[in-house]
């Protein structure tokens, strides 16, 4: 593992693997596509069960990038490692692009069966903090002018933020929420039809695959952008 | 599929999520392709 923390060997895999993984994202779209469209419409959501197929992974791989965003985080602050930095700072915006589409579509899907397109539940509350965190964070990097002083200070901030994501996975369980409880990944199985778990487990790879992809391509071009720097700094004036 | 009552939120839905994906794929792929570019010049 250790091997690939130096920039020309992370490089290589890198190139090795993004196109595979945007291949393997680009099938899974369309067979979760495919699949999602040819489901029956559910007996009390009606058509707007489809809206799940992309509601849900945008929003499980939005908190699954801010746990690598921490993670990477921690390896920065505890190792120094400049590309771990970089790690964390790549999953940023790509971590406030799919929180913004869960809430928007979450919102697309509130509208028609709650009667309302927000409601400040602990759900819906904690995941709009999540939306927060990505964007303070972005702010924080983009304040600071020496990257190794904003790395530091923005991954402590990373790893504060990383205690809303249990608040998130378990506010249905400890408070009263208009969001329904947990009825995918639950002790006692999926309380949902295994014909609409398909379709939504196809796109929850999708999303991650085109998560992977993407977050490895702006790894690879925070690590050309500071060589591009470093060997400008190096012409001299 | 039409959506029936519920056809404006479904696809909007779906629209909003493959306009921000889609965004996101060609600004990442532009700014690769820039980096490498800008990389090759200084060289």
């Amino acid at each position: 593992m250790l091997r690939y923390a130096n920039p020309t060997r992370f490089l290589q895999l890198s190139s090795a693997l993004v196109p595979w993984l945007g291949a393997a994202s680009a099938a899974l779209f369309a067979i979760g596509l495919y699949l999602g469209f040819r489901v029956p419409p559910d007996y009390q959501q009606g058509e707007t069960v489809r809206v799940m197929f992309i509601h849900v992974p945008a929003a499980w791989t939005a908190m699954m990038g801010y746990g690598l965003m921490a993670a990477a985080s921690l390896v920065g602050l505890v190792w120094r490692h400049p590309l771990a930095d970089t790690a964390a700072r790549a999953a940023a915006p790509l971590g406030a692009l799919f929180t913004a589409l869960g809430l928007v579509t979450g919102s697309l899907w509130g509208r028609p069966m709650w009667g309302a397109w927000w409601v400040w539940d602990g759900r819906l509350t904690s995941f709009l903090l999540l939306e927060f965190l990505y964007l303070g964070y972005i702010a924080l990097w983009n304040a600071i002018e020496d990257e190794t002083r904003a790395a530091r200070v923005c991954a402590i901030l990373a790893l504060v933020g990383a205690v809303n994501l249990p608040i998130i996975e378990f506010s249905v369980d400890w408070w009263t929420t208009l969001h329904q409880g947990e009825s995918i990944l639950r002790k006692g199985g999926p309380l949902i039809s295994s014909v609409y778990l398909w379709p939504l487990f196809t796109m929850a790879l999708a999303y991650t695959f085109l998560f992977f992809t993407l977050w490895l391509l702006r790894i690879e071009t925070e690590i050309l952008r500071r060589r591009a720097r470093n060997a400008l700094l190096a012409e001299g004036p | 599929m039409n959506g029936g009552d519920y056809g404006f939120y479904v696809w909007t839905a779906y629209g909003v999520s493959f306009a921000g994906l889609a965004a996101a794929i060609v600004l990442t792929v532009l700014g690769r392709m820039r980096a490498a570019k800008a990389l090759e010049k200084l060289k």
